[in-house]
């Protein structure tokens, strides 16, 4: 094992972590203030891909991923905003029924794109973004950085300050952390805890669009794209621990590097067990996650 | 109460025995088809085992179904090709099979394959539900951890190709302990063999939810802190019902793949175990009758509907579920307990009264 | 000194950096009523949390029958006899009255050894004992969750006292009854002491005063004073942390 194979390995890993972390955050944000459990936020992930992939359709190439971006962000909230007044709205407290519903609501998605564009649609990655940093000599050479894959780990680093900025400076922020300390504590305060609600749920779904946008430009976009990351966030949540996105980074950046090592030494898909068996094993140490958040009004609904 | 017990067996017997005279009035394709969903049906008892008594959500049955299919399609794969490899292992080349693996051997003996049927889920429902439950894990934590077990174990059959014939699964085979089970009696006899075990797996459902058991496990359903602070240690309680539910699921996985011809990751992968799911949740979860009417008329219509509209019918199925969630929760039989005249909630007027006078004394 | 049946030292509970309770002494007699009162927030229910399991304590020792159970899990703490009736009704909504009752009432708790029908006689006579202690006997097939909320009261008492607990924790059981209810339950309480503990945490001072029991006054996860009734409210400390929150909370005179 030299140095250069270590290098890539490692970006490897940060590269699949920051996109784990973008497909997570919106999770861990929903799941940690309403214990919804949205099935359907992969397919936000996928539509965010699909509106990116619209937004180029319609601008010019050059500019076409900045639009891209906020596009998909707003589009996909503005779904989420929807979704959450007609259906989820309905089922809190029933954790399980939402799970079936939500799940229902990701079928109906990814089967309608597959029917508008059964082999998906494809992103093109604009000129300054393809290609790669490349080292040709000297003691590393060979290491390989794709710039688009930078890309999506600077995207994520600023998604995350922003987002705990977000949290930790503004008012919204404040209402979103008084509700998942007590809701009924924030409700008696006059905080509107159905607007809260809506907000954060609007918020996560526009990060999965936003983090689907990204992800356009790496990889194609298909209907089924969805499924393939929700389980993979889904863990990042649990292991992270409930309401935590700080707890959600840690789990995206072990998850990712623990993915790129295995897989590098044993097949995709022993490393896919390898990797559950270790979440389960570390979850019989802390079954709470990372970072647990202890207040009483957490108790009462744990 | 006791009056629709009664009502509720008789149409349950009337049921069985119609299920009994099938052959004479169903053709053998039809017959064949009832009878695969009847083993699913065996799979829908344990579903409302552990999700409608004892509020346990598992999207992971398919895992069980996986392990009790696989064990009899094994055996009989072997017994089909005799002392040759099976032609997927023949043909493997990544890695190159040129002798049986060792873990294929004992499944010659179709004893030792329908033991494992039993034991393999037996013991993965052990051992994950202990790990997790010990550590309280529960509710959707768990189902999520379920799911991902499910993910992963497919990923590894479609993966080992070699040793599994990966995506395409395991087929042509017909004899099981000297039967042939494609023959006209012999699908017949196979048929009539699920429906009996299918109504003992009701027996003993009926019968373990009468007992303290059972009553403890909807203890644990409507409060399970609640149960812990009324001196139940819940674990082994919840670890015992997800075994027998791993268990059935096995069960109903053998019979399954020995109706259906083959048994393949298509089968057992994420979206059929949470179909596995709905369908209970359209039948009643809450009821053992209705779990498996949702699960034998879900798959029949399911069945029909998805060949004339291939490309809708993920569309709809969606739906399906969405309504299931928001306005169905208790499915069919809460549909029919509604109109039921002797509900409880409809005679609270009259209790109502009863109540103010017993107060006013 | 008298054998204790209950003995707390230096309990401490702090959740995320907030101390709940802070090195709380206390302790209880075998049969005796004990009272627990004190403003919203003290720290009440955090104390009983910690004596059945609920709430793991940061330090400190809750020894029971000699033993300490500040780390034990809460069936053991419940099979060891120690019995709480929480503040909202915690009846289990689909089991039947009767069946409710027997849940609490069955002695053996091993899964495997339940798949009986049949619960014993003594059992039996247990249960129908308690159906009419708290007044249910004509609910007995009626399916929990369709009772008033009263009745879901008696149930939970009638729960928590079939299963013959040494030390019977009632959290605020006269929350939402009348005067005439309250007045029996207190009767009923002082009952219960010839063969059980108890200690009560209330904050109707008009209850307390019934059950003419040694009162402890937490305030701010601190013991503040202990004594009889009228000795904690002649105490000026106790005064004006109750005048503080007059509005909240008024002493009865």
């Amino acid at each position: 094992m030299d140095a250069v194979f270590i290098i890539n390995q490692a970006f490897n890993g940060l590269s699949l972590a920051s996109i784990l972390l973008l497909a997570a955050l919106g999770l861990a944000l929903s799941f940690g203030l309403m214990r919804v459990i949205n099935m359907a936020h992969g397919e936000m992930l996928m539509l965010g891909g699909v509106v990116a992939y619209l937004v180029q359709q319609t601008v010019p190439k050059s500019v076409s991923l900045w639009i891209a971006l906020p596009v998909a962000f707003i589009a996909t909230a503005l779904l989420g905003i929807l979704l959450e007044t007609t259906i989820i709205r309905w089922l809190y407290g029933r954790p399980l029924d939402t799970l079936l519903a939500t799940w229902g609501i990701s079928l109906i998605l990814q089967q309608a794109v597959v029917l508008w564009q059964p082999f998906g649609v494809s992103f093109v990655t604009p000129g300054w973004l393809s290609g790669q940093f490349s080292i040709q000599s000297g003691a590393f050479a060979g290491v390989t950085l794709p710039y688009v894959r930078i890309f999506v780990i600077i995207l994520s680093i600023l998604v995350m300050l922003g987002l705990a900025s977000l949290l930790r400076y503004t008012r919204i922020g404040l209402y979103v952390r008084a509700v998942n300390q007590s809701r009924d504590m924030a409700s008696a305060l006059g905080v509107n805890t159905r607007m809260v609600d809506m907000a954060v749920f609007a918020l996560g779904t526009g990060l999965a669009g936003l983090a689907g946008a990204a992800l356009a430009t790496i990889s194609p976009i298909t209907g089924v794209i969805g499924s393939s990351y929700i389980i993979n966030a889904f863990l990042v949540v649990i292991l992270g621990g409930v309401g935590s996105i700080w707890g959600a980074l840690l789990a995206a950046v072990s998850l990712g590097f623990f993915t790129s090592f295995f897989e590098s030494f044993y097949s995709v898909s022993y490393a896919k067990v390898i990797i559950l068996l270790l979440v389960i094993a570390f979850l019989q140490w802390r079954p709470k996650g990372f970072i647990v958040t202890r207040s009483r009004a957490l108790e009462e609904t744990a | 109460m006791m009056s629709k017990r009664v009502l509720g067996f008789s149409l349950a017997a009337l049921l069985f025995l119609a299920l009994f005279l099938a052959p004479s009035y169903l053709s053998a394709f039809k017959l064949s088809l009832l009878g695969r969903f009847l083993a699913l049906g065996i799979l829908g008892i344990g579903i409302s085992l552990i999700w409608g008594y004892t509020g346990i959500l598992s999207l992971g049955q398919g895992l069980f179904f996986a392990l009790g299919g696989y064990a009899v399609a094994m055996h009989m794969v072997l017994v089909q090709v005799g002392d040759k490899l099976p032609g997927f292992m023949a043909r493997s080349f990544k890695p190159r099979i040129t002798e049986l693996p060792w873990w294929w051997q004992p499944f010659e003996s179709p004893i030792f394959a329908t033991v494992m049927v039993f034991l393999l889920p037996a013991l993965t429902a052990v051992i994950i539900a202990t790990l997790v439950f010990w550590r309280r894990i529960s509710g959707v934590y768990f189902a999520l951890i379920t799911q991902a077990l499910v993910l992963a174990f497919t990923t590894l059959i479609v993966s080992q190709q070699s040793y599994t014939n990966g995506f395409n699964g395991l087929t042509n085979f017909s004899t099981l302990y000297g039967f042939n089970i494609t023959s006209e009696s012999g699908r017949v006899g196979l048929y009539l063999v699920t429906v009996v075990a299918l109504l003992l797996t009701w027996l003993l459902a009926q019968w373990l939810t009468s007992t303290h058991f059972g009553k403890v496990l909807v203890a644990i359903r409507d409060g399970e802190n609640r149960t812990r602070f009324l001196g139940y240690n819940t674990t082994p309680y919840k670890v015992a019902i997800f075994t027998l539910a791993g268990v059935l699921a096995g069960v109903s996985g053998a019979f399954f793949t020995m109706h259906a011809g083959i048994i393949s990751p298509k089968d057992v992968g994420i979206a059929p175990s949470i179909e596995m799911v709905v369908w209970v949740a359209i039948g009643g979860r809450e009821s053992i009758t209705g779990a498996v009417l949702g699960m034998v008329l879900g798959n029949l219509a399911a069945d029909s509907i998805s060949s004339q509209f291939p490309e809708s019918w993920p569309l709809m199925l969606g739906v399906l579920f969405v309504i299931v969630g928001m306005i169905l929760p208790k499915g069919l039989v809460g549909i029919v307990e509604r109109f039921w005249p002797h509900r409880q909630e409809e005679a609270s007027p009259a209790l109502n009264a009863l109540k103010s006078e017993v107060s006013d004394a | 000194m008298p054998d204790k049946l209950l003995q707390i030292e230096e309990l401490t509970v702090s959740f995320d950096g907030f101390k709940a309770l802070s090195d709380v002494h206390f302790s209880i007699e075998p049969l005796s009523i004990k009272v627990l009162i004190g403003p919203n927030g003290a720290g009440k229910s955090t104390l009983c949390d910690c004596i059945i399991g609920k709430v793991r304590p940061a330090t400190g020792k809750i020894i029971y029958k000699g033993k300490d159970i500040s780390r034990a899990p809460e069936y053991r703490i419940n099979q060891a006899g120690i019995c709480r009736k929480f503040q909202a009704p915690g009846v289990l909504e689909r089991l039947s009255v009767f069946d409710n009752l027997a849940v609490a009432t069955r002695q053996n708790r091993s899964w495997q050894q339940n798949f009986r029908l049949n619960l014993s006689k003594p059992e039996k006579d247990r249960i129908e004992e308690t159906l009419e202690l708290v007044g249910l006997e004509k609910r007995r097939n009626l399916q929990a969750s369709y009772l008033a909320h009263g009745e879901k009261q008696w149930l939970e008492i009638g729960m928590v006292v079939s299963q013959n607990p040494d030390l019977l924790l009632l959290d605020e059981p006269t929350a939402g009854m009348t005067a005439q209810e309250t007045a029996k339950t207190a009767e009923l309480i002082r009952k219960l002491v010839e063969k059980h503990t108890v200690l009560v945490i209330d904050h109707d001072m008009t209850f307390v005063e019934l059950l003419k029991a040694p009162v402890t006054v937490l305030n701010q996860g601190q013991v503040l004073k202990e004594g009889s009734m009228e000795e904690v409210r002649s105490d000026p400390e106790v005064i004006s942390v109750y005048l503080g929150r007059a509005h909240e909370e008024p002493i009865h005179a």
